[in-house]
């Protein structure tokens, strides 16, 4: 309890505390920014999903439609049933690989790696692109490289493609590199010391596999489970292209919004999309919490020891994959880049000039191109400011609390949901809750590159979040102790030394960004407008209308791109590092 | 005397449902080196943190140079501190580091310079204004952030375990650099520390704290040679616990076993109750052949030699363990090793006596 006297001094002194009154101005600003771009527009895609055409409520009359129309619900079951089917296999194959990557002497390991993330700067479309070009009905292989060996009897091989199959191959090119990353990082936390405990007691290799590795491994598995589940679970871009009459929930939306213009069926379909993902991120973030600090500060590094059988059979395995991988994405580029696939395959960039397909053509390029850099600029910048004021100011606990709880939210949102729940939250005019009608100050952003640059920087905020927080925790937490206790203000020394010091953190988040922004479809395919078409959303209508060559195209200009930019920040980190972080030098 | 410079005055803190500060109330005088010595978790880390208004307190009020400065973030208070961390900025050079709460207050280019020189030389590392952190070695940088500390002239110095991150050898010559320096700029200095050497070493007064609580408050001899409660006792330096009986008319006696001994503590309050007699093994002294008075039986059960002096864990009675330093000359002759009778005579003045726990 305090004493009146105590509490009349602190409000009389208090009026002078500009600095804690700026920090808690700044903290309501990230809250008030958090629940717009995250919360709030859930509401109203929750009330839509409750509401008939005319905006009377209907309780579950939506979802009741929606389980009792067998051609929609069917959906539900695929979606599961594909999503299972990868996040399984992705989890055994990024296994090996991650396993082969860390644990292992084989030859070639820093391409292996290379390799594996190159996915990462792939349209999800590209990939089912790749595959309706070897795999589709006129694919290289289908057709036998276009009958070149039917003097041989070989009349190609068709593996059924567009349905289950092409979801399942698509999705699994889509999720591997997350996969790999999660496993890879679970298995360099390895301490030494008990595998030479291990051998020391003469236990066998497998033995020990089951008893040391495994064991360590499991919450990476878990997690990397969740996640590919997550990814296929809401995808739009692969099932798009080669999913065929196998329909899942992510292109449902899409065909009830987009098609039929069923705003309040989307809606309720954003919902089911939504239970999964959250539920498989609650059990996650569950089991994670029970998960004690692998290594102590004791722990010795693993280094793995040379074992030429097991050294071969990794690069082999790495190596098939590598090649699995390489070979869509040289397709993607192949198609590009002849005449007609695969029956006139004299060189020809014809392809490349979009005058004559829909899409947007070079326009929607720039675009893109605009869009990711505004989503690398102002994401990177709200994103380490955000995490800077939640993880390292001392004020207002209870509210930097909240803030990082919403903080988490959006990596359980699907791009999907995000882009319709957008719609119904800055289209309107104006709000409508019962019989309470509020004006909408954010309609302006509608239709313009704002929300697209803000569904991006949502869509993609928790892993920046996650970055950004995990770098902020490695500085000295007394920082901010010691510039308070030399009377200099907070943001002084956050921009002398924090700043700086995080450089190499904030370049990555940019860069993040930037590649997500250049390669997704799902959040933005609802928002863009005709003034602002975009090169990923090109990609989808182009194919839509047949021009699988065109859309190929584009998406070699996206690969490009991405790919370049990532050169680019290599390139350039070196430089400003080696400035900027002399420091590190002894 | 003058005013207290610092004034603590029944600072509790609570953290959820425990209590980190109990009631703690403390003076410290102007130019005085002050050192909070206990076991971690005791809380003086959290008095330190309060004192630097890094912490709020839950009540109680804090006064520095008459000032009220309980509510005061720690911008608008008067101190400089030092963590076991060092915290320097490590993208910052060490002159930058140095001038960094100089800079601040926007004084001339040519005033910052002289006084971070002047600082620089004061620490003994002249040179070194253009290094990065990165390539001091530990000593060096906890000199510099003394230095950063020590910059804005604050009235009080904090320091946080500013040694225990540093190797045994680099650690005993700071010790002594540091509090050198102390007496030399006559600054005001709390110091936090488990540290029991340190802080005999270095301090004016020792303030011991248990559980939230300050047990006892005194100069380096005060609480090595009278501790106020065993815990004291045994937190600074070794002490031998002896269960005894005071004896029942208010002499100053205390049975032990069949042997009574004498001491120079009144503790008539005991009469006939059960206490405890404390010893440090230092102490304890080989009974002469035909010493009488104060001669305790007991048996050697270990040796340890460590250089200077034996260390021999004794047995007394059935099982009361001791533990006696004894240099190579004191042995009179008499042959050490395990299992030997050993007479030990204890100095009445040396013993200690508080009253048994469980009494």
């Amino acid at each position: 309890m305090q004493s009146a006297a105590s509490l009349a001094q602190k409000k009389a002194v208090g009026f002078e505390w500009t600095e804690e009154r700026l920090k808690r101005l700044l903290i309501a600003l990230v809250i008030f920014w958090l629940l717009l771009g995250i919360v709030f527009p859930l509401f109203p895609l929750i009330q839509r999903s409750l509401q008939d055409k005319n905006g009377n409520f209907v309780g579950a009359a939506n979802y009741e439609r929606y389980f009792s129309t067998p051609a929609l619900s069917i959906s539900l079951t695929n979606s599961m049933e594909v999503s299972l089917s990868v996040a399984g296999l992705a989890l055994v194959l990024a296994f090996g690989y991650a396993y082969a990557l860390t644990r292992t002497r084989m030859a070639w390991k820093r391409y292996f790696l290379l390799a594996a993330m190159l996915p990462l700067y792939v349209p999800p479309l590209a990939h089912g692109i790749g595959l309706v070009y070897l795999f589709g009905k006129k694919g290289l292989i289908t057709t036998g490289f276009g009958g070149a060996f039917e003097a041989l009897g070989w009349q190609g091989w068709d593996i059924n493609l567009y349905g289950f199959n092409g979801i399942l191959l698509g999705e699994l090119l889509y999720v591997f590199p997350q996969a790999v990353m999660i496993l890879m990082v679970a298995a360099s936390l390895a301490d030494a010391r008990l595998y030479e405990a291990s051998e020391s007691l003469q236990a066998s290799p497998m033995r020990t596999f089951l008893t040391v590795t495994l064991p360590s491994l499991r919450y990476g598995l878990v997690s990397a489970a969740f996640v590919t589940f997550t990814l296929v679970f809401t995808d739009f871009g692969v099932p798009k292209v080669v999913g065929g009459n196998y329909n899942v929930l992510a292109t449902d939306i899409y065909k009830q919004v987009i098609g039929q213009q069923n705003f309040e069926m989307g809606a309720a379909i954003s919902m089911l999309l939504l239970i999964p993902t959250v539920m498989a991120f609650v059990v996650d973030r569950i089991v994670q919490r029970r998960q004690t600090a692998a290594l102590s500060a004791r722990s010795v590094p693993y280094q793995p020891k040379a074992n030429p059988w097991l050294d071969r059979a990794a690069f082999v395995y790495c190596l098939s994959i590598t090649l699995l991988i390489f070979t869509v994405i040289a397709t993607v580029f192949l198609a590009s880049m002849v005449e007609l696939w695969p029956y006139k395959l004299n060189f020809s960039l014809r392809h490349f000039d979009f005058s004559t397909v829909g899409g947007g053509g070079y326009g929607a390029f720039w675009n893109s191109i605009r869009m990711s850099f505004y989503t690398a600029l102002f994401g990177t910048a709200i994103t380490f400011f955000s995490a800077y004021l939640i993880e390292k100011l001392k004020t207002f606990k209870p509210a930097r609390s909240f803030a990082y709880f919403i903080s988490m939210i959006p990596v359980a949102l699907p791009g999907m949901v995000i882009g319709l729940a957008y719609i119904f939250f800055f289209n309107p005019l104006q709000w409508k809750f019962g019989g309470l009608v509020i004006p909408n100050p954010f309609s302006f952003l509608y239709g313009t590159m704002g929300i697209l640059v803000l569904a991006n920087i949502v869509h993609f905020y928790t892993v920046s979040f996650m970055t950004a927080t995990t770098a902020l925790k490695q500085l000295d937490r007394e920082f901010e102790a010691v510039s308070e206790s030399l009377g200099v203000p907070f943001y002084r020394t956050f921009w002398n030394v924090t700043v700086p010091l995080s450089l190499p953190a904030l370049l990555e988040i940019a860069m993040y960004y930037f590649v997500n922004a250049m390669v997704t479809v799902s959040a933005v395919v609802f928002l863009y407008s005709p003034r602002l078409k975009l090169a990923s959303v090109a990609i989808v209508n182009m194919d839509d209308a047949g021009d699988t060559a065109a859309a190929a195209a584009m998406s070699v200009l996206v690969i490009l791109t991405s790919v370049g930019v990532r050169l680019l920040y290599d390139l350039a980190t070196r430089g400003i590092s080696r400035r900027a972080q002399a420091w590190k030098a002894r | 005397m003058p005013p207290p410079y610092l004034q603590i005055q029944s600072v509790t803190k609570k953290f959820d449902k425990t209590i980190a500060l109990d009631d703690v109330s403390l003076e410290v005088q102007e130019g005085e080196f002050i050192f909070l010595l206990g076991p971690s978790g005791c809380g003086k880390t959290t008095l330190l943190r309060i004192i630097a208004g890094l912490e709020d307190a839950s009540q109680g009020r804090i006064l520095q140079a008459g000032q009220d400065v309980t509510r005061l973030p720690p911008s608008k208070r008067n101190f400089g501190i030092v963590f076991q961390s060092y915290a320097l900025f490590p993208n910052l050079t060490v002159f930058q580091n140095i001038a960094y709460g100089l800079e601040n207050r926007k004084e001339p280019k040519e005033k910052i310079k002289t006084r971070v020189n002047e600082l620089l030389e004061l620490v003994g590392l002249p040179e070194y204004g253009g290094r990065f952190p990165a390539q001091l070695s530990g000593g060096q940088q906890q000199r510099v952030a003394l230095a950063r500390a020590l910059a804005i002239s604050p009235g009080l110095l904090l320091l946080d375990e500013p040694l225990s991150a540093l190797d045994a050898r680099v650690r005993a010559s700071l010790r002594i650099e540091i509090a050198r320096l102390q007496k030399q700029l006559g600054i005001t200095t709390v110091m936090v520390s488990h540290d029991q050497e340190e802080a005999l070493t270095m301090a004016d007064r020792v303030v011991v704290m248990e559980q939230g609580r300050v047990v006892q408050v005194g100069t380096p001899e005060e609480i090595y040679f009278q501790p106020a409660t065993p815990f004291v006792a045994d937190f600074v330096g070794l002490m031998n616990f002896i269960p005894g009986v005071a004896a029942a008319g208010g002499q100053n006696q205390v049975q032990v076993g069949d042997d009574a001994l004498f001491i120079e503590q009144p503790i008539a309050q005991w009469a006939g109750q059960p206490v405890t007699l404390a010893i440090r093994p230092e102490r304890v002294q080989v009974a002469q052949n035909g010493q009488a008075g104060n001669i305790l039986r007991a048996r050697v059960h270990e040796v340890e030699f460590m250089g200077p002096f034996y260390r021999l864990h004794l047995r007394i009675g059935q099982n009361d363990k001791m533990v006696a330093y004894m240099p190579p000359e004191n042995t009179h002759n008499i042959e050490i090793r395990a299992g030997v009778e050993l007479p030990v005579h204890l100095p009445p003045s040396h013993l200690r006596v508080y009253q048994s726990a469980a009494g």
